[in-house]
């Protein structure tokens, strides 16, 4: 009992509790109408750490606030144990990690499924935390991490929000779990130069899910009958090259990805299985790219400068009859990534344009941002401001707007063009 | 007594240093292995309006290696910049950013931009290389009684400086910067520099700073509180995984 209470005693004296965090309420309006857009809006986040010696241990939380119908969710973002001995870092919980050397759109950042809510929200704040184990060792002028997740984590999508134009309307019945959990990232770095690189392979499955079978009625002078579409995960691997340098006064951060998917092997049990099952066997490889410069004026704006790719260059696909194997001339489906930057979802090719600056003693901050779709038409415009009257506390004000092609009303922009939004709100830091 | 003005002159001539050689003084003059405070910073505008920042810094090397940690305000707790620098490259600058959870490398040739809005810039903030710069030695002079060196500084033409020159006043005892005056690529007067220092455990080391940018009427004044010396840190501290954990109070 001594010991014990000599054990807390030291542990308390030697130990350190920190918090921070924000309260962010706020309200997002349509410009077309001025109605308010009705999603969840996370209001307030809390960040707890308790250190002792070479021990961490971190809670990141969220609270969510929707307002009609009035809905509380209360979410642990994050919460891991972190080991920081003399070569490095092991942290073993729900994380979120982060990948790449660009900012915002990261291709080869794929431990983490993404949280399509807060899309458009910068930062670790898009990313859903996911159970990991992680290790990294400092050699010199390198960095090798290793990360481990032994459970599959899916993309949050607004399933049946009338109130986000891409939203689907009812969350899908998954017909294939992933049957292999596990999954494996090894990232390498090092400094060359007065430049940076870095190595990355990760072998996962998709976050979003893809069509793996169909129930289709095949009958003599008339095209086939899709009666059902059965839905799982592809595995996919991506190997990442991630790389930041200066020149003058300009700094450039590229990553680029290479990804090479297919559909698994189900083990179906045929006796069990319908007669009218087809199997659709796709494989696709596809490169994620953003190359980005960064400018910083005498008045210090930052005005950055990204260029976002994605290419599909090598698709095969197959449809087969599950008990007989005989192929079948079903057509393909629109291949969708399940895996690299969001922002592919939007654009093939896209041209982002961002500046960011603060004034009056850091009083006042000004962004201002474009993204313009090179494929075909689109734009997305957003400004916003923040004011701090007084210290750690902000007022801010931004407007985002989407511009589509009339012409085309399958286009993403102007699907989005309805979600075009004005947001007030502020923020007391803590 | 002709003969007495001659060796006297000729021996002051010999045994005064050049410019070069107080520099080279000043920075081989007996320094902290390392050194450790809590930094507030207060910068006030045109207008007398005043903001606070508080840190907390650990360095070693005479701040060749330095890792600060932001404590105020408080959206930028967290916040953390780590600094090494090299004789034969650039430095490596590193920002971790909690809520990106990300460690990003920032550029080191932009060494004229301000760090954290202040009237310091990481040029103003990092260690002068004697190899870059032309030291000037003018008339010495007395500054708050304290008999002062007085060099005017002037960057190499290759070497990239938003400076043209300074003029430095430097504590003949303590060979602690005094004042200092520095002058804009256009040669006209830019920041109004003054330091102050305490002695500790045999040491003189810097506890005040006070810039003032005389085009823009905004000053910054900083306090080293807090100061600890020769704790005996490890290089191993100047790690990216340090960044992300706040020192103890």
């Amino acid at each position: 009992m001594k010991n014990l209470i000599l054990f807390l005693s030291i542990s308390y004296l030697s130990a350190q509790f920190n918090y921070s965090g924000e309260v962010n309420p706020y309200v997002m309006t349509r410009t077309s109408d001025k109605t308010q857009i009705d999603l969840p809006y996370r209001i307030m986040s809390v960040n707890l750490g308790y250190t002792l010696g070479n021990f961490d241990f971190k809670i990141v939380s969220a609270l969510e606030h929707r307002n009609n119908p009035s809905e509380w969710e209360y979410d642990i973002r994050e919460a891991y144990f972190a080991y920081y001995p003399d070569w490095g870092e092991v942290k073993v919980g729900k994380q979120i990690h982060a990948w790449g050397a660009a900012d915002g759109n990261n291709p080869t950042d794929n431990i983490n499924a993404y949280d399509y809510y807060y899309l458009f929200n910068s930062g670790a704040g898009k990313k859903v935390g996911s159970f990991s184990f992680s290790a990294k060792v400092y050699y010199k002028s390198f960095q090798l991490e290793g990360i481990f997740t032994p459970k599959h984590e899916v993309n949050r999508f607004p399933y049946g929000e009338k109130d986000f134009p891409l939203a689907i309307a009812e969350k899908p019945e998954i017909a294939y779990p992933v049957e292999d959990d596990w999954e494996f990232g090894f990232r390498i770095q090092t400094t060359i130069g007065e430049s940076d690189i870095g190595l990355s392979i990760f072998n996962g499955n998709d976050r979003s899910p893809t069509l793996l079978t169909a129930n289709v009625t095949f009958q003599d002078n008339i095209p086939p009958q899709i009666n059902n579409l059965n839905l799982g995960y592809r595995a996919t691997t991506m190997l990442g090259l991630d790389f930041v340098t200066f020149i003058g006064d300009l700094t450039l951060r590229m990553e680029s990805a290479l990804f090479k998917t297919k559909n698994p092997l189900l083990k179906l049990n045929i006796f069990k299985t319908p007669l009218d099952l087809y199997e659709f066997q796709q494989e696709v490889n596809y490169l994620q790219s953003v190359f980005q410069i960064e400018y910083t004026t005498l008045s210090d704006m930052t005005i950055v400068l990204q260029l976002i790719g994605n290419k599909i260059f090598d698709e095969t696909y197959d449809w087969y009859h599950t008990y007989s194997q005989e192929l079948v001339g079903l057509p393909t489906i629109n291949f969708q990534p399940g895996m690299g930057t969001p922002f592919a979802m939007f654009s093939d090719q896209a041209l982002l344009l961002s500046s960011s600056g603060v004034f009056m003693d850091d009083r006042l901050e000004v962004n201002g941002n474009v993204m313009m779709n090179l494929d075909e038409k689109g734009q997305m415009l957003g400004a916003s401001l923040a004011y701090s009257p007084w210290i750690n506390w902000k007022v801010e004000a931004g407007v985002t707007k989407f511009i589509g092609d009339k012409n085309n009303l399958e286009n993403k922009f102007t699907l989005m063009e309805d979600f075009s939004n004005t947001r007030v709100g502020i923020i007391y830091n803590f | 007594m002709k003969i007495f003005s001659i060796l006297t002159l000729t021996t002051s001539l010999i045994l005064s240093q050049t410019g070069i050689e107080i520099a080279r003084m000043v920075d081989t003059r007996k320094t902290p292995k390392d050194m450790s405070n809590v930094t507030k910073m207060v910068l006030t505008n045109s207008k007398g309006k005043s903001r606070v920042n508080k840190m907390a810094s650990k360095s070693m090397e005479g701040n060749k290696k330095q890792i600060i940690w932001f404590l105020e305000p408080k959206d930028d707790k967290g916040v953390a910049f780590l600094k090494i620098e090299h004789d034969n490259k650039d430095d490596e600058m590193r920002m971790w950013l909690p809520a990106f959870n990300k460690v990003r490398r920032i550029s080191s040739k932009k060494k004229g931009d301000a760090f954290m809005g202040s009237d310091l810039s990481y040029e103003d903030l990092s260690n002068r290389d004697t190899n870059e710069n032309t030291y000037n030695r003018l008339d010495d002079v007395m500054v708050d009684k304290k008999l002062c060196y007085v060099l005017e500084v002037v960057p190499h033409p290759k070497v990239r400086s938003s400076y043209s020159k300074h003029i430095t006043w430097i504590d003949k005892e303590s060979l602690m910067l005094v004042k200092e005056e520095s002058f804009d690529r256009r040669g006209a007067i830019k920041k109004k520099k003054e330091f102050s220092h305490i002695e500790l455990k045999g040491y003189f080391v810097m506890n005040y700073v006070f810039v003032k940018d005389v085009q823009k009427n905004h000053t910054t004044e900083v306090s080293f509180d807090k100061l600890q010396i020769d704790t005996g840190i490890s290089s191993n501290l100047f790690q990216e995984k340090n960044l992300k954990r706040l020192p103890k109070d």
